[in-house]
């Protein structure tokens, strides 16, 4: 998986895994000072607009509404860029992303399986690694002989 | 490309199941295509508390005929109307976000899929797996206590696969069960009463497809639907909650089929998430804030709701005190009120990321305001919805105060709060739509707006 221009969104499958589902591209602190400011003052000020319709002071119209999704639209546009194309799940690299999923899914059967299902978590080795071991053993029987190892 | 058509065959059981009580109990669930989405959530639901204990349904069972005597003499209508002037929206909408939701690779990728699919596995082990693994203190099934649905609901739809395509489109096709009934629901609400209240003409349809565009223009939403997480179907669930209670208060003597919903909602939320209860709670007390001069109909609606929920979530707690098991995630603790500021904190900037949010929530909040602020410029049922999402908004603050230090430590490491508003957003997006339809319909400026167009 190639490295995104915005170093701060979950560009390669593991850190997808971690925390691709948190946020578009990681906290907003990450995110280029300038353009945040902008697209947090056009999306304020769409709020204003809204409430200045909702109370008359501005006629809704259909033409109005379509303005505003435009708007919404572009306050939305860096987001909508990184699922479309810096994240690892975006349409042009989720192929290989899955690919690289799928070749994980199997380590970590073969390694259970090597195991006789006596694997433990440790937080830290690999992140990633610990949410495909619980899929792979969702209910884990206590180790026999106590010695649990890790993946 | 997720293998959705492994659903087609337990959609259609659990439509026939939910088909058969919606005849024999007079539910009102039939009438056009969004009978579907509700005879398949009506027989799931029905299903899953069976699952839980024959007990759990038993109860539910005697919450119908309360819901039932809640509905009033004229109950004899469907939830839905023979045609509507939305439907193009809606179809376009179901297509579009069906299509996002099924054209991706059919393998979990983010953390809580996993795990969520690791629970489904184990149910597709053997009908009744997951609910004997649950209650095994001894059984090592991370995390403990939670409550059952989603991955059920994952191993359900996937015909009990075992293979991480077939569960992934499980989830799909329940992620979608959903979202067609939040639609279904909201574009029922959007075109309310069939006589409007006075100085209301009727809502224009563009509001509708404004609104939602807004919504649907949020990348969060993007990632969600196509995630096997459980969050976006809270959300969908509390606002379809919302909008069918939303219904009742506009057309208060036919509201059967609405009530039905409500309460299938409700269950669903419960057996969901822990925070389903929550919503629920939350959403029955805007509406009884909503009618402070209710008659025993009404009270018996609330009750017919909260009750389900109550039902689900009491019941399972119930279940895993018996077996000794502990959810320790979501016990309750002392008030972490220096937290306060930095739980404020984190909420404030996750809800101001353009990046997640785009402008949803400036948005969103405005409308809220102005709708509390300006009330009897609303329609009732649009003030029911503010009121029930500031309510879900404060319940859900409220959480993050007084869990266990665990769930604030996940909300500062930014996993948690996004999650929580991805459980708003769909009910932000129908008040919009609403509040918007209202605003342009408002009897004086509808006729001005029709004057100068």
């Amino acid at each position: 998986v190639l490295e995104a221009a915005d170093t701060a969104c979950p560009s390669t499958m593991s850190r997808l895994v971690v925390g691709g589902a948190n946020d578009v591209c990681g906290p907003p602190g990450t995110a280029t000072p300038a353009v945040h400011a902008a697209t947090l003052a056009l999306g304020a000020s769409l709020g204003v607009a809204v409430a200045l319709a909702l109370v008359g002071r501005v006629r809704p119209s259909a033409r109005r509404a379509g303005l505003l999704v435009v708007m919404a639209a572009l306050v939305a546009a860096p987001g909508a860029h990184a699922l479309l194309v810096d994240r690892a799940d975006a349409p042009l690299h989720a192929r290989s992303t899955a690919k690289a999923v799928a070749s994980l899914l199997d380590d970590m059967n073969d390694l259970a399986a090597s195991r006789h299902g006596c694997v433990t978590e440790a937080p830290g080795d690999c992140a990633a690694c610990q949410p495909v071991l619980r899929f792979v053993l969702p209910q884990r029987a206590p180790c026999a002989h106590g010695d649990s190892r890790r993946p | 490309m997720v293998p959705i058509w492994l659903a087609v065959a337990p959609a259609l059981f659990f439509a026939a199941v939910g088909a058969a009580v919606d005849r024999l109990c007079g539910l009102g669930l039939a009438g056009g295509w969004g009978q579907w989405p509700r005879w398949i959530a009506c027989g799931a639901v029905l299903v899953f508390a069976t699952y839980l204990h024959p007990f759990v349904f038993q109860l539910l069972a005697g919450l119908v005929f309360l819901a039932r005597a809640g509905a009033g003499p004229s109950a004899a209508g469907s939830a839905s109307r023979a045609s509507s002037t939305v439907a193009p929206y809606v179809a376009v909408m179901a297509l579009a976000l069906a299509a996002v939701a099924v054209l991706r690779p059919a393998m979990p990728m983010y953390w809580d899929a996993f795990v969520w699919l690791g629970k489904a596995r184990i149910e597709s082990g053997g009908l009744g797996d997951l609910r004997a693994a649950a209650l095994d203190p001894n059984a090592d099934v991370i995390p403990h206590g939670y409550p059952l649905l989603w991955p059920l609901a994952a191993s359900w739809f996937s015909m009990l696969s075992e293979e991480p395509a077939a569960l992934v489109a499980g989830a799909a096709a329940a992620t979608l069960l959903a979202l067609l009934l939040f639609l279904d629901t909201a574009a029922e609400a959007f075109e309310g009463a069939l006589r409007g209240p006075e100085g209301f003409e009727e809502r224009p349809r563009w509001a509708f497809g404004g609104a939602f565009a807004v919504l649907l223009v949020t990348p969060m939403f993007w990632v969600h639907l196509r995630s096997a997480y459980a969050d976006l179907p809270v959300g969908l669930l509390a606002a379809t909650c919302t909008l069918r209670l939303g219904r009742c208060l506009e057309e208060p003597d036919s509201p059967r089929g609405d009530i039905a919903v409500a309460v299938l909602a409700a269950t669903a939320l419960a057996g969901t998430k822990d925070e389903g209860i929550g919503h629920v709670t939350a959403i029955v007390l805007a509406a009884v804030a909503s009618q402070p001069k209710a008659g025993r109909r009404e009270v018996l609606r609330w009750l017919a709701v909260l009750g389900s929920a109550a039902i689900v979530f009491v019941g399972w707690r119930a279940l895993l005190q018996l077996h000794g098991v502990v959810n320790t995630d979501h016990e309750l603790s002392a008030p972490a009120v220096g937290a306060l500021g930095a739980i404020g904190r984190v909420i404030a900037s996750s809800a101001a990321d353009t990046r997640t949010w785009g402008a949803l929530w400036p948005i969103a909040i405005a409308a809220v305001a102005t709708v509390l602020v300006r009330g009897p410029s609303f329609r009732p049922a649009t003030r029911f919805a503010a009121l029930a999402l500031v309510g879900q908004a404060t319940l859900l603050a409220l959480a993050l105060v007084l869990g266990p230090d665990r769930v604030r430590t996940f909300a500062f490491e930014g996993t948690l709060v996004n999650r929580l508003l991805v459980q708003l957003a769909p009910g932000a997006g129908a008040l919009l739509a609403l509040a918007l339809g209202d605003a342009a319909s408002r009897a004086a400026d509808a006729r001005a707006i029709s004057r100068s167009s």
